[in-house]
Protein backbone atom coordinates (compact mmCIF):
# COMPACT_ATOMS: atom_id res chain seq x y z
CA UNK A 1 0.00 0.00 0.00
CA UNK A 2 1.59 3.54 -0.86
CA UNK A 3 2.27 6.17 1.71
CA UNK A 4 -0.84 8.74 2.37
CA UNK A 5 -0.47 12.16 3.40
CA UNK A 6 -3.19 14.73 4.04
CA UNK A 7 -2.08 18.01 4.42
CA UNK A 8 -5.06 20.24 4.91
CA UNK A 9 -7.92 18.34 7.13
CA UNK A 10 -9.72 19.97 10.04
CA UNK A 11 -9.62 16.76 12.26
CA UNK A 12 -11.02 18.82 15.37
CA UNK A 13 -14.44 18.17 13.64
CA UNK A 14 -13.82 14.79 13.06
CA UNK A 15 -14.82 11.40 14.99
CA UNK A 16 -11.87 8.74 16.30
CA UNK A 17 -13.69 6.39 13.40
CA UNK A 18 -12.52 8.42 11.03
CA UNK A 19 -8.84 8.43 12.61
CA UNK A 20 -9.05 4.55 12.31
CA UNK A 21 -10.68 4.53 8.76
CA UNK A 22 -7.51 6.83 7.83
CA UNK A 23 -4.88 5.23 9.49
CA UNK A 24 -6.17 2.16 7.96
CA UNK A 25 -6.03 3.48 4.62
CA UNK A 26 -2.70 4.37 5.00
CA UNK A 27 -2.49 8.01 5.66
CA UNK A 28 0.75 8.70 7.78
CA UNK A 29 0.33 12.12 8.77
CA UNK A 30 -2.00 15.20 8.28
CA UNK A 31 -1.81 19.07 8.56
CA UNK A 32 -5.02 20.94 10.45
CA UNK A 33 -4.95 24.14 9.10
CA UNK A 34 -6.97 26.56 11.85
CA UNK A 35 -10.09 28.06 10.27
CA UNK A 36 -13.78 29.20 10.39
CA UNK A 37 -15.84 27.51 13.30
CA UNK A 38 -19.52 27.99 10.99
CA UNK A 39 -20.18 31.00 13.16
CA UNK A 40 -18.26 34.02 14.24
CA UNK A 41 -15.69 34.19 16.85
CA UNK A 42 -16.47 37.22 19.32
CA UNK A 43 -13.28 37.71 20.80
CA UNK A 44 -9.36 36.71 20.52
CA UNK A 45 -10.16 34.31 23.76
CA UNK A 46 -11.50 31.87 21.00
CA UNK A 47 -8.45 31.73 18.66
CA UNK A 48 -6.32 30.94 21.53
CA UNK A 49 -8.55 28.38 23.13
CA UNK A 50 -8.83 27.05 19.31
CA UNK A 51 -4.98 27.27 19.10
CA UNK A 52 -4.03 25.73 21.85
CA UNK A 53 -6.69 22.53 21.38
CA UNK A 54 -4.97 21.99 17.49
CA UNK A 55 -1.62 21.91 19.32
CA UNK A 56 -2.34 19.92 22.64
CA UNK A 57 -5.57 17.93 22.74
CA UNK A 58 -6.26 17.52 18.77
CA UNK A 59 -2.66 16.51 18.17
CA UNK A 60 -2.55 13.62 21.09
CA UNK A 61 -5.90 12.49 19.32
CA UNK A 62 -4.13 11.78 16.62
CA UNK A 63 -1.35 10.05 18.26
CA UNK A 64 -3.64 7.53 19.46
CA UNK A 65 -4.28 5.88 16.66
CA UNK A 66 -1.05 6.20 14.99
CA UNK A 67 -1.12 9.42 12.85
CA UNK A 68 1.50 12.30 12.97
CA UNK A 69 -0.55 15.61 13.63
CA UNK A 70 0.89 19.09 12.28
CA UNK A 71 -1.06 22.71 12.34
CA UNK A 72 -0.76 25.62 10.24
CA UNK A 73 -1.81 28.54 12.52
CA UNK A 74 -3.24 31.74 11.47
CA UNK A 75 -6.16 33.77 10.82
CA UNK A 76 -8.87 32.54 8.36
CA UNK A 77 -9.86 35.06 5.65
CA UNK A 78 -13.57 35.53 6.73
CA UNK A 79 -11.97 36.39 10.14
CA UNK A 80 -9.78 38.90 8.56
CA UNK A 81 -13.47 41.20 8.40
CA UNK A 82 -13.52 41.87 12.14
CA UNK A 83 -10.96 44.40 12.05
CA UNK A 84 -10.91 44.79 15.96
CA UNK A 85 -10.35 41.22 17.00
CA UNK A 86 -8.47 40.39 13.89
CA UNK A 87 -5.58 42.88 14.99
CA UNK A 88 -5.52 40.83 18.36
CA UNK A 89 -5.59 37.68 16.83
CA UNK A 90 -2.26 38.95 15.14
CA UNK A 91 -0.91 40.10 18.12
CA UNK A 92 -0.94 36.74 19.72
CA UNK A 93 0.10 34.48 16.70
CA UNK A 94 4.04 35.12 17.31
CA UNK A 95 3.24 32.82 20.19
CA UNK A 96 2.32 29.74 18.45
CA UNK A 97 4.23 30.16 15.04
CA UNK A 98 7.44 28.74 16.71
CA UNK A 99 5.68 26.01 18.92
CA UNK A 100 6.21 22.13 17.93
CA UNK A 101 4.19 21.00 15.39
CA UNK A 102 3.83 24.04 13.60
CA UNK A 103 4.70 23.42 10.24
CA UNK A 104 2.78 26.79 8.29
CA UNK A 105 1.24 29.62 8.66
CA UNK A 106 -2.51 29.20 7.18
CA UNK A 107 -5.14 29.00 6.10
CA UNK A 108 -5.15 32.45 5.19
CA UNK A 109 -5.97 34.38 1.75
CA UNK A 110 -9.61 35.87 0.34
CA UNK A 111 -12.99 35.12 1.40
CA UNK A 112 -14.76 38.28 0.05
CA UNK A 113 -12.02 39.87 -0.95
CA UNK A 114 -12.50 43.22 1.01
CA UNK A 115 -9.63 45.72 1.57
CA UNK A 116 -9.40 44.01 5.27
CA UNK A 117 -8.55 40.59 4.11
CA UNK A 118 -6.30 42.24 1.12
CA UNK A 119 -4.76 43.82 5.23
CA UNK A 120 -4.29 40.93 7.15
CA UNK A 121 -3.09 38.63 4.24
CA UNK A 122 -0.53 40.47 3.68
CA UNK A 123 0.63 41.05 7.12
CA UNK A 124 0.64 37.21 7.96
CA UNK A 125 2.69 37.09 4.82
CA UNK A 126 5.39 39.51 6.42
CA UNK A 127 5.08 36.75 9.40
CA UNK A 128 5.29 33.58 7.85
CA UNK A 129 8.73 35.62 6.42
CA UNK A 130 9.78 36.25 9.74
CA UNK A 131 9.50 33.29 10.99
CA UNK A 132 10.78 31.75 8.10
CA UNK A 133 7.38 29.22 7.33
CA UNK A 134 5.66 28.09 5.07
CA UNK A 135 2.18 29.02 4.25
CA UNK A 136 -0.98 27.57 3.06
CA UNK A 137 -3.25 30.03 1.26
CA UNK A 138 -6.90 29.43 0.78
CA UNK A 139 -8.91 30.46 -2.74
CA UNK A 140 -12.31 32.25 -2.15
CA UNK A 141 -15.40 29.89 -3.53
CA UNK A 142 -16.78 33.49 -5.15
CA UNK A 143 -14.69 35.28 -7.75
CA UNK A 144 -12.41 32.32 -8.03
CA UNK A 145 -9.99 33.16 -10.76
CA UNK A 146 -10.29 37.56 -10.01
CA UNK A 147 -8.85 36.08 -6.44
CA UNK A 148 -6.25 34.01 -7.08
CA UNK A 149 -4.76 36.35 -9.23
CA UNK A 150 -5.18 38.61 -6.28
CA UNK A 151 -3.38 36.28 -4.16
CA UNK A 152 -0.23 35.89 -6.68
CA UNK A 153 -0.11 39.53 -6.47
CA UNK A 154 0.12 39.95 -3.18
CA UNK A 155 2.78 37.55 -2.83
CA UNK A 156 4.35 39.13 -5.15
CA UNK A 157 4.02 42.58 -3.37
CA UNK A 158 5.40 41.12 0.06
CA UNK A 159 8.21 39.71 -1.19
CA UNK A 160 7.74 36.31 0.04
CA UNK A 161 9.66 33.16 -1.74
CA UNK A 162 7.28 31.58 -3.80
CA UNK A 163 8.37 28.51 -3.15
CA UNK A 164 7.37 28.85 0.49
CA UNK A 165 3.62 29.45 -0.85
CA UNK A 166 1.11 26.74 -1.05
CA UNK A 167 -2.23 28.13 -3.17
CA UNK A 168 -4.99 26.03 -2.24
CA UNK A 169 -8.41 24.66 -3.74
CA UNK A 170 -7.28 25.04 -6.92
CA UNK A 171 -9.26 23.96 -10.08
CA UNK A 172 -9.26 23.41 -14.20
CA UNK A 173 -9.14 27.37 -14.01
CA UNK A 174 -6.96 28.81 -11.29
CA UNK A 175 -4.24 25.95 -11.70
CA UNK A 176 -2.82 27.41 -15.34
CA UNK A 177 -2.42 30.76 -13.25
CA UNK A 178 -0.42 29.22 -10.32
CA UNK A 179 1.47 27.32 -12.98
CA UNK A 180 3.30 30.52 -14.22
CA UNK A 181 4.71 31.10 -10.57
CA UNK A 182 6.92 29.07 -8.56
CA UNK A 183 3.98 28.42 -5.72
CA UNK A 184 3.20 24.66 -4.58
CA UNK A 185 -0.24 23.85 -5.84
CA UNK A 186 -3.51 22.44 -3.63
CA UNK A 187 -6.38 20.69 -4.78
CA UNK A 188 -9.38 19.82 -2.41
CA UNK A 189 -11.16 17.09 -3.61
CA UNK A 190 -14.53 16.71 -2.23
CA UNK A 191 -17.34 15.08 -2.63
CA UNK A 192 -19.24 17.67 -4.47
CA UNK A 193 -17.84 20.45 -4.90
CA UNK A 194 -14.73 21.65 -5.63
CA UNK A 195 -12.81 18.77 -7.16
CA UNK A 196 -13.60 15.08 -8.13
CA UNK A 197 -10.85 12.42 -7.87
CA UNK A 198 -11.54 11.77 -11.83
CA UNK A 199 -10.90 15.40 -12.63
CA UNK A 200 -7.96 15.52 -9.92
CA UNK A 201 -6.41 12.61 -12.65
CA UNK A 202 -6.97 14.52 -15.21
CA UNK A 203 -5.30 17.33 -14.45
CA UNK A 204 -2.12 15.40 -13.49
CA UNK A 205 -1.95 13.84 -16.88
CA UNK A 206 -2.40 17.47 -18.57
CA UNK A 207 -0.26 19.48 -16.14
CA UNK A 208 2.37 16.79 -14.15
CA UNK A 209 3.27 15.67 -11.02
CA UNK A 210 5.67 18.31 -10.30
CA UNK A 211 4.99 19.92 -6.80
CA UNK A 212 0.90 19.06 -7.22
CA UNK A 213 -0.32 18.66 -4.26
CA UNK A 214 -3.89 17.09 -2.96
CA UNK A 215 -5.97 16.80 0.00
CA UNK A 216 -9.38 15.99 1.37
CA UNK A 217 -10.17 19.28 2.94
CA UNK A 218 -12.35 17.40 5.35
CA UNK A 219 -13.93 19.77 7.64
CA UNK A 220 -17.67 19.39 9.87
CA UNK A 221 -19.53 19.78 6.27
CA UNK A 222 -20.22 16.86 4.22
CA UNK A 223 -17.09 15.90 2.91
CA UNK A 224 -14.38 12.41 3.30
CA UNK A 225 -11.32 12.43 4.80
CA UNK A 226 -10.48 9.51 2.76
CA UNK A 227 -10.05 11.58 -0.35
CA UNK A 228 -6.48 11.22 -0.67
CA UNK A 229 -6.47 7.60 -0.89
CA UNK A 230 -9.94 7.19 -2.95
CA UNK A 231 -7.57 9.85 -5.00
CA UNK A 232 -4.43 7.26 -5.30
CA UNK A 233 -6.78 4.37 -6.15
CA UNK A 234 -8.20 6.59 -9.23
CA UNK A 235 -4.82 7.77 -10.39
CA UNK A 236 -3.74 3.90 -10.44
CA UNK A 237 -6.79 3.08 -12.37
CA UNK A 238 -5.95 5.90 -14.79
CA UNK A 239 -2.16 4.42 -15.05
CA UNK A 240 -0.17 6.10 -12.79
CA UNK A 241 2.67 3.83 -10.94
CA UNK A 242 2.41 3.63 -7.26
CA UNK A 243 5.56 5.74 -7.41
CA UNK A 244 3.48 8.88 -9.49
CA UNK A 245 0.90 8.24 -6.53
CA UNK A 246 3.49 8.74 -3.69
CA UNK A 247 5.00 11.41 -5.12
CA UNK A 248 1.90 13.22 -5.23
CA UNK A 249 0.07 12.36 -2.30
CA UNK A 250 2.57 11.68 0.28
CA UNK A 251 6.11 13.36 -0.75
CA UNK A 252 4.98 16.54 -2.56
CA UNK A 253 3.00 17.32 0.44
CA UNK A 254 5.82 16.58 2.91
CA UNK A 255 8.95 17.85 0.94
CA UNK A 256 6.54 21.34 0.97
CA UNK A 257 6.06 21.66 5.01
CA UNK A 258 9.07 20.59 5.87
CA UNK A 259 10.22 23.46 4.48
CA UNK A 260 9.61 24.73 7.84
CA UNK A 261 12.42 22.50 10.03
CA UNK A 262 9.39 21.25 11.97
CA UNK A 263 8.36 18.26 9.97
CA UNK A 264 11.12 15.17 9.83
CA UNK A 265 10.13 13.26 6.69
CA UNK A 266 12.26 10.25 7.80
CA UNK A 267 9.70 10.02 11.19
CA UNK A 268 6.61 11.47 9.18
CA UNK A 269 7.14 7.89 6.75
CA UNK A 270 6.84 5.77 9.56
CA UNK A 271 3.40 5.07 11.17
CA UNK A 272 3.72 6.71 14.48
CA UNK A 273 4.17 3.92 17.28
CA UNK A 274 0.68 3.58 19.60
CA UNK A 275 0.28 3.49 23.24
CA UNK A 276 -3.29 4.30 24.44
CA UNK A 277 -1.91 4.12 27.75
CA UNK A 278 -1.07 7.83 27.84
CA UNK A 279 -3.69 10.74 28.91
CA UNK A 280 -3.69 14.05 27.69
CA UNK A 281 -4.34 16.33 30.86
CA UNK A 282 -5.72 13.59 32.74
CA UNK A 283 -8.22 12.77 29.77
CA UNK A 284 -7.97 9.75 27.06
CA UNK A 285 -10.03 9.39 23.67
CA UNK A 286 -10.77 5.68 25.31
CA UNK A 287 -14.07 5.16 26.81
CA UNK A 288 -13.79 2.19 28.55
CA UNK A 289 -11.41 0.28 26.18
CA UNK A 290 -8.73 -1.82 26.55
CA UNK A 291 -5.78 0.54 25.40
CA UNK A 292 -4.03 -0.57 22.25
CA UNK A 293 0.12 -0.56 22.63
CA UNK A 294 2.08 -1.24 19.63
CA UNK B 1 -26.17 65.05 20.84
CA UNK B 2 -24.38 62.90 17.93
CA UNK B 3 -26.27 62.61 14.86
CA UNK B 4 -23.08 61.76 12.84
CA UNK B 5 -23.94 57.73 13.79
CA UNK B 6 -27.65 58.32 13.69
CA UNK B 7 -29.76 55.33 12.35
CA UNK B 8 -32.68 57.50 10.97
CA UNK B 9 -35.26 55.33 11.74
CA UNK B 10 -38.19 55.28 9.04
CA UNK B 11 -41.20 55.55 12.25
CA UNK B 12 -44.07 55.26 9.64
CA UNK B 13 -43.21 52.23 8.28
CA UNK B 14 -42.77 50.62 12.29
CA UNK B 15 -46.12 52.33 12.98
CA UNK B 16 -47.52 50.39 10.11
CA UNK B 17 -45.85 47.06 10.94
CA UNK B 18 -47.31 47.30 14.89
CA UNK B 19 -50.83 48.30 13.28
CA UNK B 20 -51.12 45.58 10.85
CA UNK B 21 -50.08 42.95 13.64
CA UNK B 22 -52.39 44.33 15.93
CA UNK B 23 -54.99 44.47 13.62
CA UNK B 24 -54.26 40.20 12.92
CA UNK B 25 -53.86 39.79 16.70
CA UNK B 26 -56.44 37.55 18.49
CA UNK B 27 -58.56 39.79 20.83
CA UNK B 28 -57.59 37.76 24.02
CA UNK B 29 -53.79 38.36 23.32
CA UNK B 30 -54.75 42.29 23.38
CA UNK B 31 -54.13 42.11 27.60
CA UNK B 32 -50.70 40.77 27.07
CA UNK B 33 -49.26 42.17 24.62
CA UNK B 34 -50.48 45.76 25.43
CA UNK B 35 -49.08 45.18 28.55
CA UNK B 36 -45.65 44.01 27.24
CA UNK B 37 -45.64 46.97 25.49
CA UNK B 38 -46.30 48.91 28.76
CA UNK B 39 -43.19 47.55 30.30
CA UNK B 40 -41.47 48.06 27.41
CA UNK B 41 -42.01 51.65 27.52
CA UNK B 42 -41.48 52.09 31.62
CA UNK B 43 -37.73 49.78 30.76
CA UNK B 44 -36.59 50.15 27.53
CA UNK B 45 -33.89 48.22 27.80
CA UNK B 46 -32.31 45.04 26.58
CA UNK B 47 -33.03 43.19 29.77
CA UNK B 48 -36.69 43.70 29.39
CA UNK B 49 -36.50 43.03 25.63
CA UNK B 50 -35.27 39.64 25.90
CA UNK B 51 -37.66 38.85 28.87
CA UNK B 52 -40.27 39.57 26.88
CA UNK B 53 -39.56 38.09 23.84
CA UNK B 54 -38.54 34.87 25.54
CA UNK B 55 -42.63 35.23 26.42
CA UNK B 56 -43.90 35.51 23.50
CA UNK B 57 -43.45 31.88 22.26
CA UNK B 58 -46.75 31.12 24.90
CA UNK B 59 -48.31 33.32 23.21
CA UNK B 60 -47.99 33.65 19.72
CA UNK B 61 -47.55 30.37 17.13
CA UNK B 62 -44.91 30.46 14.69
CA UNK B 63 -46.91 29.51 11.38
CA UNK B 64 -46.35 32.18 8.60
CA UNK B 65 -49.42 33.38 8.12
CA UNK B 66 -49.08 37.27 8.42
CA UNK B 67 -48.45 38.50 4.47
CA UNK B 68 -47.23 41.87 4.07
CA UNK B 69 -47.26 44.65 1.71
CA UNK B 70 -43.78 44.80 1.35
CA UNK B 71 -43.75 40.53 0.03
CA UNK B 72 -42.38 39.52 3.22
CA UNK B 73 -43.55 36.45 5.00
CA UNK B 74 -44.28 36.82 9.18
CA UNK B 75 -45.36 34.33 11.84
CA UNK B 76 -47.02 36.41 14.59
CA UNK B 77 -44.60 35.33 17.17
CA UNK B 78 -41.62 36.25 14.96
CA UNK B 79 -43.70 39.98 14.32
CA UNK B 80 -44.07 40.07 17.88
CA UNK B 81 -40.54 39.73 19.10
CA UNK B 82 -39.32 42.13 16.62
CA UNK B 83 -41.71 44.74 17.38
CA UNK B 84 -40.80 44.61 21.10
CA UNK B 85 -37.29 45.16 20.19
CA UNK B 86 -38.07 47.97 17.20
CA UNK B 87 -40.02 49.36 20.47
CA UNK B 88 -37.31 49.78 22.82
CA UNK B 89 -34.90 50.89 20.07
CA UNK B 90 -36.66 53.77 19.38
CA UNK B 91 -37.12 54.75 22.72
CA UNK B 92 -33.27 54.90 22.99
CA UNK B 93 -31.93 58.45 22.94
CA UNK B 94 -30.71 58.66 19.08
CA UNK B 95 -27.11 58.53 19.85
CA UNK B 96 -27.16 55.40 21.33
CA UNK B 97 -29.62 53.42 19.08
CA UNK B 98 -26.59 52.26 16.79
CA UNK B 99 -25.30 50.52 20.08
CA UNK B 100 -28.24 49.86 21.48
CA UNK B 101 -28.84 47.67 17.73
CA UNK B 102 -25.69 45.99 17.71
CA UNK B 103 -25.88 44.76 21.05
CA UNK B 104 -29.53 43.09 20.68
CA UNK B 105 -27.95 41.85 17.43
CA UNK B 106 -25.61 40.10 19.62
CA UNK B 107 -27.54 38.56 21.79
CA UNK B 108 -30.70 37.50 19.98
CA UNK B 109 -30.73 34.17 17.79
CA UNK B 110 -30.61 33.43 14.34
CA UNK B 111 -34.96 33.99 13.94
CA UNK B 112 -34.83 37.32 15.27
CA UNK B 113 -31.38 38.55 13.37
CA UNK B 114 -33.84 37.32 10.32
CA UNK B 115 -36.48 39.53 11.85
CA UNK B 116 -34.12 42.20 12.31
CA UNK B 117 -32.44 42.46 9.08
CA UNK B 118 -35.36 41.94 6.97
CA UNK B 119 -36.72 45.53 7.90
CA UNK B 120 -32.96 46.70 8.44
CA UNK B 121 -33.49 49.19 5.70
CA UNK B 122 -36.87 50.98 8.16
CA UNK B 123 -34.42 50.70 11.02
CA UNK B 124 -31.13 52.14 9.65
CA UNK B 125 -31.95 54.76 6.87
CA UNK B 126 -28.64 56.27 7.31
CA UNK B 127 -26.49 53.66 6.71
CA UNK B 128 -24.35 53.77 9.66
CA UNK B 129 -25.06 49.57 10.74
CA UNK B 130 -23.05 48.63 7.06
CA UNK B 131 -20.39 46.98 9.06
CA UNK B 132 -23.14 44.91 11.26
CA UNK B 133 -24.47 43.92 8.12
CA UNK B 134 -22.16 42.41 6.17
CA UNK B 135 -20.92 40.88 9.45
CA UNK B 136 -24.17 39.35 9.45
CA UNK B 137 -24.30 38.20 5.73
CA UNK B 138 -20.71 36.50 6.44
CA UNK B 139 -23.14 33.48 7.68
CA UNK B 140 -23.41 29.99 6.18
CA UNK B 141 -26.76 30.18 6.87
CA UNK B 142 -29.10 30.49 4.05
CA UNK B 143 -32.47 31.93 5.72
CA UNK B 144 -30.14 34.15 7.16
CA UNK B 145 -28.27 35.39 4.25
CA UNK B 146 -31.37 35.69 2.11
CA UNK B 147 -32.96 37.95 4.65
CA UNK B 148 -30.08 40.51 3.39
CA UNK B 149 -29.94 39.85 0.02
CA UNK B 150 -33.57 39.18 -1.23
CA UNK B 151 -36.20 41.53 -1.08
CA UNK B 152 -34.11 44.08 1.19
CA UNK B 153 -33.28 47.71 -0.08
CA UNK B 154 -30.19 47.62 2.25
CA UNK B 155 -27.77 46.35 0.16
CA UNK B 156 -28.69 48.51 -2.89
CA UNK B 157 -28.66 51.31 -0.99
CA UNK B 158 -25.60 51.44 1.21
CA UNK B 159 -23.29 48.22 -0.61
CA UNK B 160 -20.27 49.40 -2.05
CA UNK B 161 -20.28 48.07 -5.97
CA UNK B 162 -18.11 45.06 -4.82
CA UNK B 163 -19.79 44.43 -1.60
CA UNK B 164 -22.91 44.07 -3.82
CA UNK B 165 -21.05 41.64 -6.25
CA UNK B 166 -20.01 39.27 -3.67
CA UNK B 167 -23.94 39.83 -2.79
CA UNK B 168 -24.87 38.88 -5.93
CA UNK B 169 -22.56 35.67 -6.42
CA UNK B 170 -23.11 34.11 -2.67
CA UNK B 171 -26.60 34.18 -3.31
CA UNK B 172 -26.30 32.89 -6.30
CA UNK B 173 -23.84 30.02 -5.04
CA UNK B 174 -26.54 29.50 -2.15
CA UNK B 175 -29.27 28.62 -5.09
CA UNK B 176 -31.32 31.70 -3.70
CA UNK B 177 -33.82 32.99 -6.51
CA UNK B 178 -31.78 36.03 -7.44
CA UNK B 179 -34.59 37.90 -9.30
CA UNK B 180 -35.66 39.18 -6.13
CA UNK B 181 -32.61 40.98 -5.17
CA UNK B 182 -33.51 44.54 -4.88
CA UNK B 183 -31.05 46.73 -7.21
CA UNK B 184 -29.74 43.89 -9.42
CA UNK B 185 -30.65 45.38 -12.79
CA UNK B 186 -28.84 48.44 -11.70
CA UNK B 187 -25.58 46.58 -10.81
CA UNK B 188 -25.52 44.98 -13.99
CA UNK B 189 -22.92 45.87 -16.37
CA UNK B 190 -18.59 44.98 -17.55
CA UNK B 191 -17.79 43.90 -14.25
CA UNK B 192 -20.57 41.89 -13.48
CA UNK B 193 -20.47 40.29 -16.95
CA UNK B 194 -16.67 39.50 -16.19
CA UNK B 195 -17.30 37.83 -13.07
CA UNK B 196 -20.83 35.82 -14.46
CA UNK B 197 -18.32 34.54 -17.44
CA UNK B 198 -16.05 33.64 -15.07
CA UNK B 199 -18.30 31.83 -12.99
CA UNK B 200 -19.70 30.36 -15.74
CA UNK B 201 -16.02 29.64 -17.24
CA UNK B 202 -15.69 27.47 -14.05
CA UNK B 203 -18.75 25.27 -14.15
CA UNK B 204 -17.88 24.08 -17.32
CA UNK B 205 -14.26 23.03 -16.72
CA UNK B 206 -15.57 21.13 -14.10
CA UNK B 207 -18.28 19.95 -16.08
CA UNK B 208 -21.18 20.98 -13.56
CA UNK B 209 -24.86 22.30 -14.23
CA UNK B 210 -25.22 25.66 -15.23
CA UNK B 211 -26.53 27.65 -12.25
CA UNK B 212 -30.09 28.30 -13.71
CA UNK B 213 -30.05 31.57 -13.04
CA UNK B 214 -26.63 32.68 -13.79
CA UNK B 215 -28.41 34.39 -16.97
CA UNK B 216 -30.24 36.96 -14.90
CA UNK B 217 -26.00 38.11 -14.03
CA UNK B 218 -25.82 38.86 -17.85
CA UNK B 219 -26.22 42.45 -19.56
CA UNK B 220 -26.15 41.18 -22.96
CA UNK B 221 -25.99 44.46 -24.53
CA UNK B 222 -22.64 45.08 -22.57
CA UNK B 223 -20.90 42.33 -23.29
CA UNK B 224 -17.83 42.51 -25.49
CA UNK B 225 -17.57 41.19 -28.57
CA UNK B 226 -14.99 38.41 -27.29
CA UNK B 227 -17.61 37.86 -24.77
CA UNK B 228 -20.54 37.60 -27.05
CA UNK B 229 -18.08 34.95 -29.71
CA UNK B 230 -17.77 33.04 -26.46
CA UNK B 231 -21.07 32.70 -25.55
CA UNK B 232 -22.41 32.03 -29.01
CA UNK B 233 -19.93 29.41 -29.62
CA UNK B 234 -20.95 27.57 -26.62
CA UNK B 235 -24.40 27.75 -28.05
CA UNK B 236 -23.21 26.51 -30.96
CA UNK B 237 -21.90 23.49 -29.02
CA UNK B 238 -25.32 23.24 -27.13
CA UNK B 239 -23.65 23.68 -23.95
CA UNK B 240 -25.76 26.43 -22.88
CA UNK B 241 -29.46 26.16 -22.07
CA UNK B 242 -31.45 27.71 -25.44
CA UNK B 243 -32.29 30.58 -23.37
CA UNK B 244 -28.94 31.83 -23.78
CA UNK B 245 -28.53 31.77 -27.33
CA UNK B 246 -32.40 33.49 -27.15
CA UNK B 247 -30.83 36.58 -25.64
CA UNK B 248 -27.55 36.91 -27.69
CA UNK B 249 -30.39 36.97 -30.92
CA UNK B 250 -32.77 39.35 -29.39
CA UNK B 251 -29.36 41.95 -28.55
CA UNK B 252 -28.07 41.16 -32.45
CA UNK B 253 -32.00 42.47 -33.57
CA UNK B 254 -31.84 45.66 -31.35
CA UNK B 255 -27.82 46.56 -33.15
CA UNK B 256 -29.05 46.27 -36.10
CA UNK B 257 -32.70 47.93 -35.64
CA UNK B 258 -30.38 50.86 -34.29
CA UNK B 259 -28.03 50.77 -37.09
CA UNK B 260 -30.75 50.72 -39.80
Amino acid sequence: MPKYFDPHIHMLCRTTDDYQNMAAAGILGVIEPAFWQGQARTCVGSFVDYFDTLLGWERFRASMFGIHHFSAIGLNPKEANSPSIAAEVLDILPRYLGRDGVVAVGEIGYDDITPEEDLFLARQLELAKQFNLPVLIHTPHRDKIGGTKRTLAVIREVGIAEHMVIIDHLNEVTLPLVLESDCWRGHSVYPNTKMSEQRMVALLQEYGTEKMVVNSAADWGISDPLKVPKTGQAMRDAGFTDAQVEQVLFHNAVDFFAQSGQMDKQIVSTPLAIDQRRQWQNNSALRGQEPVVE
Amino acid sequence: MNLENSLEIKHQALIDLQEYFIKHLEHALLPWWQQALDQIQQTPDIHKVMQLSSQCKRYFNDDPTLSLYNNLVWSPLRLARLLLLTQALIQQPVDTQQTFLHQAFAWVDDQEKISILKVINWLDNSGCCLDLVQQAGRTSNSQLFAAIALNNAYPMHHYTERAFHQLILKALSMSLEIQHMVGLAEHRGPVLNQLALELLEEQLAADRAISDDLIHLVAFSLLTSAQRKYLEDLCLQRRLAPIWQDHLVKVRGSERLIVS
